[in-house]
C-alpha cells in the first residue's frame, strides 16, 4: 500500500527548504512507497519529486461572528477524495528523528489520529471555557480517505462552525472539546516539543530525545523558537537533510 | 492539616456558612487539588460584587415575586450566586462546561434547591430552559455575543433575564468583553425588552489604583 503524504505551506513565514528538508527526512525514516504532497500558495523552490496542489482548493470560511478554525485546511486536505488509502499529514516546521516506518504501515487508523501533547497538564483543561489550552496537536494527522466524521462536525452546521471560529479559533481546541470520539491518539512516544518539551513542567526544551519519531517547533503562542532560528543539534541535524 | 475541631474553635468569626465554604474547600484540597486555585477565584471579592448586584437588582424590580424555576447559563461553581439567589426561588439549575463544577456543588451542596449540569450552553440541549422563569449568565464575556444564541425560541414568553458583561479586555478567557454598556446592549436579541440597564466600578485584579466596569442588563422576553 502506498501511503499519500500531506503538508501545507502558505504565506511567506516558511520557505521552500522546510518543504523539501521534510520530504528527505520522509525517504529516511519511512522506508515504505509514499507519495509526498505539498499543498501550497507558492510552489517556488520545492523539488521536482513533490506533488503540488493549489491551497485554494482547500480554503475554510470566515466564522460569521468572527474568526476562523484556524487550521482546518487540513480536515478539508485530508478528506480530499483524490488522496487514497492511508494519508499521514505533517506539519513542516518539524524534525523526523527516529525510524517511523513499522507504526505506519502496520497501524490502521479508524479515526483522525493525532498527537495527545505530552507538555500539557490536561486537568486544567476544561476550565475557562476551554480557551486555555488544548490536549490534542494536528501537528501530525494520520488517518484514512474516507474518513469523514470530525470534517462533518466542524463543516456541516454553520451555527456550529461560527461557535468554534469565535470561542476555539483554531484546529486543535476544536478537536479537543467537540471532536473526542472521533479522534484517537498516536504513540505516547511520537511526538514530542522544541519549545514545550515532554512533560507538563515544561522544565526541559530544546532536548534532542531520539526515542521520540518526531520533534515539532510548534509555537503557536509567538514565544519559542523557530526552527529556521534553532542553534546546535537541531540546527545541524536539519541541515543534514538539505 | 487543620483538623475541622480546630476550625469550630476559632469562635465569633465563624458563622455556619462559614464553616460550611472551608468544608468545601477542604474536601477540594483532599480530593481534586488542582481545581483549588479556581475554586478560590470564584469566592474573590469581585464576585461577591459582582453578583450581590445582580440580585439587588432583580430584586428592587420585583421580578422575584414572579420567579419560581431560575436556570444560570455558565455558572462556574455557583459558590456565590447560588447562595444569593436560593431563598428567593424554588429551583436553580446551572449549566456549565467544566465537569468539575458539577462535582463540586454534587460532593458539599451549595444550596440544596440548586443542581448543576456540566453541558456546553452554546451547543449542547438545555431541558430545563423552557421551564424558566428567570435565565441569569454572568458569563457573557466568555462567549460570543447572546443575540447568536440558537436557543431563543426554546425560551417562554415573559421570561426574564438578568446578564452581565465587562470591560476587562486582554483577560485571556474573556473572548467577548465590552467597552461600553452600549456595546453590550447590542449583543441583546430583538427578542428582550430591556428593564434596566447598570454600570458599576468593580476593582482591578492587579492594581489598586484603576477599576473595571461591570455592565448589567435586566430584560424580559
Amino acid at each position: 500500500m502506498i501511503i499519500n503524504i500531506l503538508c501545507l505551506k502558505w504565506g511567506t513565514k516558511y520557505s521552500a527548504k522546510y518543504v523539501n528538508r521534510l520530504y528527505n527526512q520522509c525517504i529516511d525514516h519511512i522506508r515504505i512507497p509514499f507519495k509526498f504532497h505539498c499543498i501550497t500558495d507558492n510552489n517556488d523552490g520545492i523539488k521536482d519529486d513533490i506533488i503540488i496542489h493549489d491551497i485554494a482548493k482547500y480554503s475554510i470560511p470566515q466564522g460569521q461572528w468572527g474568526g476562523e478554525v484556524w487550521t482546518s485546511q487540513k480536515i478539508k486536505a485530508v478528506t480530499d477524495p483524490i488522496f487514497e488509502g492511508k494519508i499521514l499529514l505533517l506539519d513542516i516546521d518539524m524534525l523526523i528523528l527516529k525510524d517511523w516506518t513499522e507504526y505506519l504501515s502496520e497501524y490502521n487508523p479508524s479515526k483522525l489520529t493525532v498527537i495527545k501533547s505530552p507538555w500539557v497538564d490536561r486537568d486544567h483543561l476544561h476550565a475557562n471555557f476551554g480557551s486555555f489550552g488544548t490536549g490534542v496537536n494536528s501537528s501530525i494527522i494520520f488517518t484514512y480517505s474516507s474518513y469523514k466524521d470530525v470534517y462533518n462536525i466542524i463543516f456541516d452546521d454553520l451555527y456550529r462552525y461560527n461557535y468554534y471560529s469565535y470561542c476555539y479559533k483554531g484546529l486543535d481546541k476544536t478537536l479537543y472539546n467537540v471532536c473526542s470520539k472521533e479522534i484517537e491518539y498516536l504513540p505516547q512516544q511520537t511526538a514530542y516539543s522544541y519549545n514545550k518539551g515532554h512533560e507538563p513542567s515544561r522544565e526541559q526544551v530544546y532536548l534532542c530525545l531520539p526515542e521520540y519519531n518526531v520533534c515539532l517547533f510548534n509555537n503557536n503562542e509567538y514565544n519559542g523558537i523557530e526552527l529556521h532560528d534553532a542553534t546546535g543539534w537541531a540546527k545541524e541535524y536539519w541541515e543534514s537533510y538539505e | 492539616m487543620m483538623q475541622q475541631g480546630g476550625l469550630k474553635n476559632i469562635g465569633n468569626h465563624m458563622n455556619k456558612q462559614t464553616f460550611e465554604i472551608l468544608q468545601r474547600l477542604k474536601y477540594i484540597l483532599d480530593n481534586r487539588p488542582h481545581i483549588i486555585d479556581n475554586v478560590m477565584n470564584s469566592y474573590r471579592e469581585n464576585q461577591y460584587t459582582s453578583k450581590q448586584h445582580l440580585i439587588s437588582t432583580i430584586e428592587s424590580l420585583g421580578i422575584f415575586d414572579e420567579v419560581d424555576n431560575v436556570v444560570v447559563l455558565a455558572c462556574w461553581y455557583g459558590a456565590v450566586l447560588f447562595p444569593l439567589l436560593s431563598k428567593y426561588c424554588n429551583s436553580i439549575i446551572g449549566y456549565d462546561m467544566d465537569a468539575n463544577c458539577r462535582y463540586f456543588n454534587k460532593v458539599r451542596p451549595i444550596s440544596s434547591n440548586a443542581a448543576i449540569k456540566t453541558s456546553n450552553i452554546w451547543l449542547d440541549r438545555l431541558p430545563e430552559l423552557k421551564e424558566a422563569d428567570l435565565i441569569i449568565n454572568t458569563s457573557c464575556e466568555h462567549m460570543p455575543p447572546m443575540k447568536y444564541w440558537d436557543k431563543w425560541d426554546q425560551v417562554m414568553p415573559g421570561t426574564f433575564i438578568a446578564f452581565q458583561s465587562n470591560d476587562m479586555i486582554g483577560v485571556k478567557d474573556h473572548v467577548n468583553s465590552v467597552k461600553s454598556l452600549t456595546e453590550f446592549k447590542n449583543q441583546m436579541p430583538d427578542c428582550i425588552d430591556i428593564i434596566s440597564m447598570t454600570e458599576n466600578d468593580i476593582m482591578h485584579k492587579n492594581s489598586d489604583k484603576r477599576s473595571d466596569k461591570r455592565f448589567t442588563i435586566i430584560g424580559q422576553i
